[in-house]
């Protein structure tokens, strides 16, 4: 399967294709939790929210 | 399942824009929780200080205390405030908040009037772009 297929899956409202993209990107947002040399579990929380709107509102 | 993404194909093309567009939302993200959760400290702080100094009785007089750039409210022109240069924004607040002339900031820099007006209306059109940005993508 592609990203494309995954993100209108995702979009469509396929909890799968969410977590998919969700563990894909998982890395990225851990390492973007990282505040001052911790991780920050709140703002790793927020930027999964973050993950969640940017998937249902990016334009393909 | 997933194979290195060389943006070749369409598909691969889409995902870089999405990361690429993913970042930025991330970016902001931390930034707009920094700020958040630094001004959520200074807030417990000030309400430290207000059990332990009860001579200080209003939030005025505490504030007066603080840094500058803690006691703003304004998200906006803070975040605009951080991110132009450290001379941009020494000439900035010189200018604006204690009125010290052009000339005389110049001569302190090593600049001529013209070049100190030139970094003050640098950091003006600066400010003002970095505020409407900041303002256009409040969620």
């Amino acid at each position: 399967m592609n990203f494309e297929e995954l993100l209108l899956q995702a979009r469509a409202g396929d909890e799968h294709a969410v977590t998919d993209i969700l563990e894909l990107y998982k890395p990225l947002l851990i390492k973007a939790s990282v505040l001052d040399g911790s991780f920050d579990e709140d703002l790793y929380q927020e930027l999964c929210i973050v993950l969640l709107k940017c998937i249902n509102q990016f334009r393909i | 399942m997933w194979q290195r993404n060389n943006g070749q194909t369409e598909a691969e093309k889409l995902q870089n824009r999405f990361t690429a567009y993913l970042l930025v939302a991330v970016r902001r993200q931390q930034r707009d929780y920094v700020i958040k959760k630094n001004q959520r400290i200074r807030h417990e702080l000030l309400m430290e200080d207000d059990t332990y100094q009860t001579e200080r009785q209003t939030e005025a007089d505490i504030l007066d205390e603080l840094p500058l750039l803690i006691q703003m409210e304004n998200v906006a022109l803070q975040c605009a405030l951080e991110q132009i240069s450290e001379r941009e924004r020494y000439v900035f607040m010189a200018r604006v908040l204690d009125g010290i002339s052009f000339e005389e900031l110049g001569v302190e820099l090593g600049l001529g009037y013209k070049g100190v007006a030139a970094v003050y209306y640098r950091a003006v059109s600066k400010i003002r772009k970095r505020m409407k940005e900041v303002d256009q993508h409040e969620f």
